[in-house]
């Protein structure tokens, strides 16, 4: 049975009809029979829009395979037990090319249990999929792309759930966002894994966030891998993030985010890095050929050393690095680094040391603020800019981190 | 008899549709006679009104009306949104000079007050300019006005309901943002004569009569007598901080431009951009005191870009004359 749906028409006709193949995953909140089909036609982008806004509790919009053409944000508000989904992240693309009006390509929004499955967003004008106060939002088999090479005209975030709760994202796919592909800020338990994000100047952030777990991931090609960070001035500051188990490789892109933002300080060659924030627990991960730092840990001091926040601890401490491997055998330039970072590559070359596994810049106020764990041999330089901002006297001694956290517990919720 | 002359004429008052707006926008009855003339119904409560500072829409000429059901009053609160009785409609008109020099309609908003919350309809006008049609998706118009002395052909942006929102927005829930006392506290031309919109709004009764009634107001783009803090203050308020505010769309930026914060962070001030992207317009912070065009706040108002103009929605033009002002404003700090 087919409809031709003109979008002209107030009220959306919802297709309805059985699923008979789909295996549930979930049964407690969504009937499956609940289907709205916006099919690939013409008027697929209005009919979409229409459908966001329209739907009912407990529906599925489904989009069948294709590319849809957007001309403005698609945005749902104040929804309950929506699945969004897709054909596959390689067969459904939502691409905002031609957007002239939005400042992401979807945005959801004071929405609860709701559910992104199985596309792709491409090429949106700015954010591609931002969900904003959402509480128990999942992501799974959703891809963020922006085709070609990454540039700093690409939108800042791919994936970018903010003030939400209970954030649930696997099996995901970024690519080529200006900031972060995969970026989780001012959220609470939250739990990102079994994703690949590449070519993003930051491949996985977690900001401004408390209880998450980043793990079972792959990160490469990214300018630096996965970031764990605290910036003064939002709604909640961070703490207990575990990041594990992850493979984060050949983190070397050279950094191409709008000059002025926060993540246009990052070492091209960050595997991970952890700034200004506390409570966090790095194991277990491959960190290999990221040719700055396997592991950076910093202060935003570094970067303003005026926060005007007066809540705002600057000096990360709580931080626990342990059972990490680490390869590094490349070299990497000082050209096209931030000047900062361009200053400690250079430094670190007239000290005759090479690039180390684990650097910090040293803004920490007790050596035990960063406990290490790893392998013997694994290398180890401190800036330490506490004593010394212009970086002249720099420790390579580890032995100060011998110490350990109390591990952190995992993050336990009920994703939608 | 009285009684037999009521069953004859049909009591004038305004429709409230029960769920989803009317088709069109005749059937609420805001206006008599023909409903292109736009002259409220004032006999059935609706009252025109202006303010001192508009929000800027592409510089869409605006009317804007209120309609408060009989028997209801507003509480008088300064400082803040109106808290506006349930049954209250809230009328904004959107044209333009065409290029020809008539009046082109675009859309009329409307915020209506339910008992479960405020409802946002937009109607957009048809080609003949005799009624609006109910739109919810609404979509790009591309609109050619005479501006500023100048013929201009740019994209117009009709908002679907959730953008509405996204603007309308207070902890999640749709408010209006207009009506304050201090932007409402203005000389307004009423048929009868010109008025102060407050002293009128008490005398009508739609308003509550205050026990110590202030004499603030938000000063127009214009008032010569007005200082360049407070002018920017207030239009950064009133084009800023409906988003731009801790219970906004925008709190996750950290940057809140309501006129009564005084937090110099919060307010921009060598405060580093969070998610701007390409916003950032390669700047550092939100505003550089001293340097204007080295702050992002400016860059933003200025920019054509759609990822990276302020506002987000409702802005394809840039504002020239908010621009010098807040040129002005921070060059001065």
């Amino acid at each position: 049975m087919k409809f031709k749906i003109n979008y002209s028409f107030v009220y959306l006709l919802y297709i309805v009809f059985p699923l008979v193949l789909i295996s549930s995953c979930k049964d407690d909140a969504v009937d499956e029979e609940k289907v709205i089909v916006i099919k690939n036609s013409s008027t697929a982008a209005d009919e979409a829009q229409m459908a966001f806004i329209e739907v009912e509790e407990g529906y599925t919009i489904q989009f069948e395979g294709g590319t849809y053409d957007f001309t403005n944000t698609l945005s749902m508000d104040g929804k309950t037990n929506i699945v969004i989904k897709g054909a596959g992240r390689e067969v459904t693309y939502l691409d905002f090319s031609g957007q002239t009006a939005g400042g992401e390509g979807v945005l959801v929004t004071n929405s609860s249990n709701i559910r992104f499955e199985n596309l792709s967003i491409i090429d949106a004008t700015g954010d591609a999929l931002k969900a904003r106060d959402c509480d128990r939002i999942s992501f799974v088999g959703v891809g963020t792309i922006w085709s070609g090479t990454p540039d700093a005209g690409n939108g800042a975030y791919g994936l970018y759930p903010v003030l939400c709760t209970e954030v649930y994202i696997d099996n995901c796919y970024a690519y080529g966002a200006s900031d972060a592909g995969i970026y989780v800020g001012q959220s609470d338990k939250v739990i990102v894994k079994n994703s690949l994000a590449e070519g993003n100047v930051a491949g996985i952030e977690i900001e401004n966030t408390t209880n998450a777990d980043v793990f079972d991931n792959e990160a490469t090609d990214n300018t630096g891998g996965i970031l764990v960070f605290d910036l003064p001035g939002l709604t909640q500051y961070g703490s207990h993030v575990r990041v594990f188990n992850n493979n984060v490789y050949d983190n070397n892109r050279a950094n191409f985010a709008p000059s002025g933002n926060i993540v246009g300080n990052v070492p091209a060659g960050t595997g991970c890095m952890i700034l200004s924030t506390n409570t966090v627990e790095i194991f277990n991960n491959s960190l290999s050929e990221n040719d700055f730092a396997g592991i950076l840990v910093a202060s935003y001091l570094i970067i303003n050393d005026t926060p005007n926040d007066p809540n705002f601890q600057p000096l990360p401490y709580s931080i626990f690095i342990h059972d990490n491997s680490h390869t590094m055998t490349g070299t990497i330039s000082a050209a096209n680094q931030p000047s900062l970072v361009a200053d400690i590559i250079n430094l670190l070359v007239s000290n005759n040391l090479d690039q180390p596994n684990i650097l910090l810049d040293g803004l920490i106020l007790l050596p035990t603020a960063v406990c290490v764990q790893e392998d013997a041999g694994t290398s180890f330089v401190n800036m330490n800019a506490l004593n010394d901002m212009s970086f002249q006297s720099i420790i390579t001694d580890i032995s100060v981190h011998d110490c350990t956290q109390t591990p952190l517990s995992a993050v336990e919720f009920d994703p939608f | 008899m009285q009684c037999n002359k009521k069953e004859e004429e049909p009591l004038n008052k305004v429709n409230i549709p029960e769920g989803d707006g009317f088709p069109m926008l005749s059937e609420y009855n805001f206006f008599k006679g023909t409903l292109h003339d736009l002259i409220p119904n004032e006999e059935a409560g609706v009252l025109p009104y202006d303010l001192n500072m508009p929000l800027f829409s592409d510089y869409a000429m605006k009317q804007r009306f209120i309609y408060v059901p009989d028997g209801n009053i507003i509480p008088y609160e300064e400082g803040q949104t109106l808290d506006l009785p349930i049954g209250s409609v809230l009328i904004k008109h959107f044209y333009y000079t065409s290029t020809n020099g008539t009046e082109k309609y675009i859309e009329t908003r409307l915020l209506i007050h339910k008992a479960e919350g405020w409802q946002a309809e937009t109607y957009e006008w048809n080609e003949e300019q005799t009624d609006a049609n109910r739109n919810i998706i609404g979509g790009n118009r591309t609109i050619s006005a005479h501006i500023n002395g100048t013929d201009q052909s740019f994209n117009y942006l009709i908002p679907n309901v959730n953008q509405c929102k996204n603007c309308h927005a207070f902890n999640g829930k749709q408010e209006p943002i207009g009506p304050v006392i201090e932007n409402l506290n203005k000389n307004f031309s009423y048929s009868s004569g010109s008025a102060n919109q407050i002293a009128t709004w008490i005398a009508m009764g739609i308003l509550e009569a205050p026990i110590n009634p202030s004499t603030a107001h938000w000063p127009s783009m214009n008032e010569s007598n007005a200082s360049t803090e407070d002018k920017a203050r207030a239009y950064l308020a009133v084009n800023c901080s409906s988003c731009h505010r801790l219970e906004g769309s925008a709190a996750n930026s950290g940057l809140y431009l309501e006129y009564a914060n005084q937090d110099s962070l919060s307010l921009g001030f060598w405060k580093n951009p969070v998610a701007a992207g390409g916003g950032s317009g390669g700047f550092s912070y939100v505003i550089k005191p001293g340097y204007a065009d080295e702050s992002i706040l400016l860059y933003r108002m200025i920019s054509d870009v759609v990822n990276e103009r302020m506002p987000e929605i409702g802005r394809n033009l840039s504002h020239d004359e908010g621009i010098a002002l807040i040129r002005e404003w921070i060059d001065n700090m």
